[in-house]
């Protein structure tokens, strides 16, 4: 019996590798397939989390960008409202006042410039309230009406052929609308900075 | 066709359209310190039409966002429009811009509505006061 037990012994440290039984083989692959899915497993398993995390921080990113601008359209919008009150329905109404003083002077010749700088100051408010969000269109349209008419006006004022207030008279009240409605605006911007601000406070 | 025939035949079809727009209501003038020219301002563009000539021309401007005039058209009366073909009307851009004229004065001066303030007037009871 222990001469078998030496037998096998020595017959097994005699056998080389490809003397394996076929069934082992098929362990052998088995466990290096299985180590290989395992390995794989764990690089897909990192690769989804790396995803998720990029998705992440892209989405954080975005909504960072997004507030960022939308704080930029506010303090444009704030600024502009400032300037209204502050700088531009001043300037519209202080032509407006030439206007009338030129008309009382019976002057053609100052009352083509009123209108001329009428129509440039116009024109520049009414190319800044287009930026408005939303837009004040029924202001912007007055004024846009009262440059048209400024025009006609000035055309007639150039002839000299009637007197001063018939040669600007419809002008004159379109001028005198878009102020108004100007000077509302203005005011309703005011209001609603202040309501901004006391919403922050 | 030329280029500048294209732009006029461009124009006229505007100045039509513009005159269907002011019969049907959805267009609107307004009157200047010209009385013999008449503005409509859209939200872009604007249109003038005027009368010249003790009404024997007349004239139709596109402007731009800036109150350039971009484009325009006038006709007088009696003038060729160079059509090829001898059989048409000489005078049908003249008459486009006739009708559009007047329809556009109708709607500035708002006539119909003043003609019928004056007939309510005329069948109100008469009073002492004096209209104006």
């Amino acid at each position: 019996m222990a001469q078998l037990g030496v037998a096998a012994r020595a017959a097994a440290e005699q056998a080389d590798w490809y003397d394996i039984p076929w069934q082992d083989w098929l362990g052998v692959v088995g466990t290096g397939l299985g180590v290989i899915g395992l390995i794989a497993a764990f690089v897909g398993l990192k690769w989804t989390y790396d995803q998720a995390r990029d998705a992440k921080d892209a989405a954080k990113e975005a909504q960072t960008a997004a507030e960022a601008a939308s704080a930029a359209v506010d303090r444009t919008q704030a600024q502009l409202r400032a300037n209204l009150q502050l700088v531009l329905v001043p300037g519209l109404q202080r032509v407006s006042q030439e206007l009338d003083d030129a008309i009382q002077r019976k002057s053609h010749s100052e009352a083509r410039a009123a209108l001329d700088r009428w129509r440039f100051q116009a024109g520049h408010v009414r190319g800044l309230l287009r930026r408005e969000v939303p837009e004040p269109r029924q202001v912007i349209g007055l004024l846009g009406e009262s440059v048209l008419l400024s025009s006609v006006a000035s055309e007639e004022l150039l002839a000299q052929a009637k007197p001063v207030l018939e040669c600007c008279k419809e002008a004159r009240r379109k001028i005198a609308s878009a102020c108004d409605a100007m000077t509302q605006l203005a005011g309703k911007n005011v209001t609603q900075v202040q309501q901004g601000t006391e919403a922050t406070q | 066709m030329t280029e500048s025939q294209n732009s006029t035949a461009r124009l006229i079809k505007l100045a039509i359209q513009a005159f269907d727009r002011t019969e049907n209501g959805s267009l609107s003038w307004a009157e200047t310190d010209d009385p013999d020219l008449f503005l409509y301002s859209g939200s872009r563009t604007a249109l003038m039409i005027e009368s010249e000539a003790n009404q024997n021309l007349y004239r139709f401007k596109v402007l731009n966002d800036r109150g350039r005039v971009v484009e325009e058209v006038s006709r007088w009366r009696g003038q060729l429009t160079g059509n090829a073909d001898p059989w048409d009307d000489p005078n049908v851009e003249y008459e486009a811009l006739k009708k559009l004229y007047e329809s556009a004065r109708r709607s500035a001066l708002q006539v119909d509505a003043t003609i019928e303030q004056a007939f309510q007037d005329l069948d109100a009871p008469a009073n002492d006061e004096p209209p104006f």
